[in-house]
């Protein structure tokens, strides 16, 4: 979970607080984060990627990218297990389809307000952070979890039904296909995981690693524990929000099966596997566990069909081992996750023949 | 008045599987400080093993009880030898996210192995029922309750009075004191493991027999969740009553309100009793001397 | 007899804390190991005990042995077993358990039968214990938990018993009689103790053999008493310079007075 030391290359020094702090340190770093971000936005254009199936697989990513983002700085920054995630994921997915079918806003008036109200939501769960901690406080989100669902299957007729959404659109423009939706997709993710970056190395993200550190600590140098804490709450569940209304304009189809405990799991899943408290760890983390569930998918019913003799249902039963398991090895193995892995690997080329 | 009466049955019975499980939970975090999230999974698991022996293999009942309960045992063993003993030493947030982990892999294990249909039903008890008054009391419920009282007797015993629970207490306070004194901390751990196993199992019979073998008995487990917490996570007797408070929750609001109020509500409760007793009921408050 | 030869311990592989310690308790002695915060002496301790390996140290040069055979990298429970028992510092009692059963517990590698007598043994030498037989033990006071932390280790009949710091923090009348009861539970049970201190004076006065770490080796050892009159000792440890005169902080002179032994 530490922050693994960044290695410049050699003769890259920083002489002012502000240029330490920067994010593209180097001209290196400049001309590849433009190229990258270049690509990232050509993809549609590129032949062997830009099929349907990879472009919704990829937006698809995204959208996970922006959730485990706020997951990460919950959980992976401030320290605070959160496992229902995906219930405020489907706050904002339900607020964004019910102001858009019951007063007509399109999306773009719709995101904000999804993302508040998961906001409101997730400061309402995190009220109990200022008596309880850690385990205590994983419960409360579980029973957020529970809780949110419930009342969305029972207290609201559309939502337990499921009912159809607008997609996004500029003027008459309908963002309905995956082409046009991978646009937006990736604007939305790559300004956030900025901003999610930029909070984490800014006054906030210190006080929040703070308090996951030792948040007694913290109290006693000054930090105020308790308004951190629900700031981490409100920014996490801010981010599910927007990503649910993204995803649900996305689908154009909002119904509660997308939002289960499982899902919860698998977002802390990823950032664990990505690496806690890293911001190019999440994007690994959902990238890795992505690929492999897509892998899976492919191959178990193929097993199945093989292999007669197994009973059904159990290339479902194959996937959930085969990835719990790998989520234990990298615990046991690599708790720091991808993102370590990735810097060890960083400071490995850049300190080359230094090596430890 | 027949209602309540039923009610209040089914939510001793309920709540006496979910004490037993919930004891599961706090021997777990007692001696390791790890809250084992896949409690549930274990149960399931246990109890597809009994019926495999039971129906698949058409074994007595008894014969079943007997080659199932070892088996439970070995699995908890195997379950903290494979997924915590190489995390001894890591932040305790690894090892709870292990066990949640785990249970993803142990729903897998049993969707692979019995695939995700519901099984064959099998009967436990004897069919027969009780009048009281005017409510019924089947043979299903009292056995439950009868079991849950009999294990939570058995542990307080066990915890007071002998040698191996004192030892478990030990454990409970500090692994790196109590190993100065030569107590073994893993052979403890091993142990504990073993018998959260068995009371997950033994709660996954009982389930099983009434429910049906399905993957939903696993669900069990996020019920046994707030029943080990209001109870206090020290304490396993707590553990039986918080079960038996949010059987009653559960039953009384199912009942009264709608079906599927039920678990939402044994969550707000949790939460309130949370807010007010953070150790829960018969937890043991830290001790902390500045 | 106890005998360190040239230890090395490093904790997570790299952080290098005892540089070639030896040393040698024999038997039925009372040893004491001094030396200023850091300087290695809990790890060694831990390293006799067994105890390193759940702070991910390890012994990685050097033996240990026990009465000719070698003890190094076993488990805290064997060690504790062949008779050699810590004392932990910092009075880790067993929190929430009473003291009746923490003493219990500290007899569990014996027999059962003589628990009983074994209380009576602890009770014995710690009567202030006998009356607080049912209380949580996390609520003494500090002076009662070292008692009992320490009756704890008498009730398994060590051999050798490590004691970690047993003056820490404690009024020094209390000091003085926990090691009165030392030098009594040594003569009467003939175990071997080593002493851990930064309390020179108090460890010097009851042990008949000292050690003197710094930066994880040894830099002096000998008869306390001789060690007592040493200059150094009397200028870094003991807070008197020659003539046995507190210092003046006004003249120091540090370049003046260079520690020998460096």
């Amino acid at each position: 979970m530490a922050h693994t030391s960044f290695y410049p290359p050699s003769g890259i020094y920083s002489d002012s607080y502000r240029k330490d702090m920067r994010i593209v340190k180097t001209k290196t770093q400049w001309i590849m984060s433009i190229a990258s971000l270049i690509l990232l936005f050509m993809i549609p254009h590129i032949p062997f990627l830009n099929s349907t199936y990879s472009l919704r697989l990829l937006i698809g990513v995204a959208i996970t990218v922006i959730i485990c983002l706020g997951l990460n700085m919950l959980t992976g920054y401030c320290g605070q297990l959160n496992i229902g995630q995906s219930a405020f994921v489907m706050v904002g997915a339900f607020t964004s389809g019910l102001l858009n079918i019951h007063f007509g806003w399109p999306f773009w008036a719709c995101v904000i307000p999804a993302g508040i109200a998961s906001a409101i939501m997730g400061a309402i769960f995190g009220i109990p952070s200022v008596r309880l901690k850690g385990l205590y406080l994983a419960l409360t989100t579980l029973g957020a979890q529970i809780i949110l669902t419930w009342i969305a299957l029972f207290y609201i007729p559309l939502t337990a039904a499921g009912f159809s959404v607008e997609p996004i659109k500029i003027g008459t423009f309908a963002f309905n296909t995956p082409q046009k939706f991978y646009y937006i997709a990736m604007l939305f993710t790559v300004v956030m995981a900025f901003f999610a970056k930029n909070m984490m190395r800014s006054g906030p993200g210190r006080a929040f690693i703070a308090i996951r550190d030792n948040d007694i600590a913290a109290e006693a140098m000054g930090i105020d524990i308790f308004r951190y804490k629900l700031l981490a709450f409100i920014v996490c569940t801010f981010y599910a929000g927007v990503a649910g209304s993204l995803f649900v304009h996305y689908m154009m189809w909002a119904h509660l099966e997308s939002f289960t405990l499982n899902d919860s799991i698998w977002y802390v899943v990823m950032i664990i596997v990505g690496g806690l408290g890293s911001i190019e760890g999440t994007i690994f983390g959902v990238i890795f566990i992505t690929a492999l569930k897509e892998f899976i998918f492919v191959i178990g019913p193929m097993a199945e069909g093989k292999l007669p003799f197994l009973p059904i249902g159990a290339g479902s039963g194959l996937l959930l081992v085969i990835i719990g398991g790998v989520a234990i090895l990298f615990l046991i193995f690599e708790p720091r996750g991808l993102a370590h892995r990735w810097n060890l690997f960083k400071a490995y080329y850049r300190l080359w023949p230094f090596g430890y | 008045m027949e209602f309540f009466g039923k009610i209040i049955a089914a939510g001793l019975m309920n709540g006496a599987i979910y004490g037993l499980v919930a004891v599961g939970f706090v021997l777990i975090y007692k001696s390791s400080s790890v809250l084992n999230f896949s409690q549930g999974y274990m149960l399931l698991l246990g109890a597809y093993i009994f019926w495999s022996f039971r129906a698949a293999l058409r074994l007595d009942l008894f014969l079943s009880l007997i080659l199932t309960l070892p088996t439970a045992f070995l699995m908890g063993i195997l379950i903290e030898r494979i997924t915590l003993r190489p995390l001894i030493g890591q932040p305790l947030l690894s090892m709870i996210t292990v066990t949640i982990f785990l249970s993803l892999v142990l729903e897998g294990l049993v969707s692979l192995f019995w695939g995700t249909y519901p099984l064959q039903q099998v009967n436990i008890f004897p069919k027969g029922s009780l009048k009281l008054g005017k409510t019924v009391l089947t043979t299903e419920s009292l056995f439950a309750f009868g079991l849950a009282l009999a294990v939570m007797v058995a542990l307080i015993l066990f915890f007071r009075f002998t040698r191996l629970g004192l030892a478990m207490r030990g454990v409970a306070e500090g692994h790196q004191t109590v190993q100065s004194m030569g107590i073994s901390v893993k052979r403890i751990l091993t142990v504990c493991w073993g018998i959260a196993g068995v009371a997950a199992t033994l709660g996954g019979i009982l389930l099983g027999g009434t429910l049906g073998f399905q993957l939903g008995l696993s669900h069990i487990g996020l019920l046994a969740i707030p029943a080990a917490f209001i109870g206090g996570l020290e304490s396993p007797e707590g553990a039986i009553i918080g079960g038996v408070l949010i059987g009653l929750v559960e039953s009384i609001v199912s009942g009264y309100v709608g079906k599927a109020a039920g678990v939402p509500a044994t969550y707000v409760i949790l939460i309130v009793v949370m807010f007010f007793r953070p150790y829960g009921f018969f937890g043991l408050e830290k001790i902390e001397r500045v | 007899m106890l005998k360190l030869n040239n230890v090395e311990v490093k904790y997570v592989g790299v952080i290098l804390v005892l540089r070639g310690v030896s040393l040698e308790i024999r038997d039925g002695a009372i040893i004491s190991l001094l030396g200023s915060n850091g300087a290695g002496k809990t790890t060694t301790l831990k390293a006799i005990s067994g105890l390193l390996h759940t702070e991910l140290g390890e012994v990685t040069a050097g033996t240990i042995e026990y009465d000719g055979s070698r003890i190094d990298g076993q488990n805290p429970e064997e060690v504790a077993k062949r008779g050699i028992i810590q004392v932990m510092e910092g009075r880790k009692v067993l929190g929430h358990l009473t003291v009746e059963e923490n003493l219990v517990l500290g007899g569990y590698i014996v027999q059962k039968a003589s628990l009983k007598k074994d209380l009576d043994m602890v009770y014995d030498y710690f009567p202030r214990l006998k009356n607080l037989r049912n209380a949580t033990s996390g609520y003494l006071s500090g002076g009662e938990q070292q008692m009992l932390v320490m009756g704890r280790a008498m009730m398994a009949h060590p051999k050798i018993m490590l004691l970690d710091e047993p003056s820490l923090g404690l009024a020094p009348l209390l000091v003085d009689e926990i090691y009165e009861i030392v030098v009594r539970f040594n003569a009467e049970e003939k175990t071997s103790v080593l002493i851990v201190e930064q309390n020179a004076r108090a460890a010097l006065s009851v042990s008949e053999y000292s050690y003197v770490m710094e930066n994880g080796r040894v830099v002096l050892d000998g008869p306390s008493s001789k060690l007592a009159e040493n200059e150094d000792i009397k200028e870094f440890y003991l807070g008197l310079s020659k003539l046995g005169e507190k210092k003046s902080f006004r003249e120091v002179k540090h370049y003046k007075r260079r520690k020998r032994w460096l």
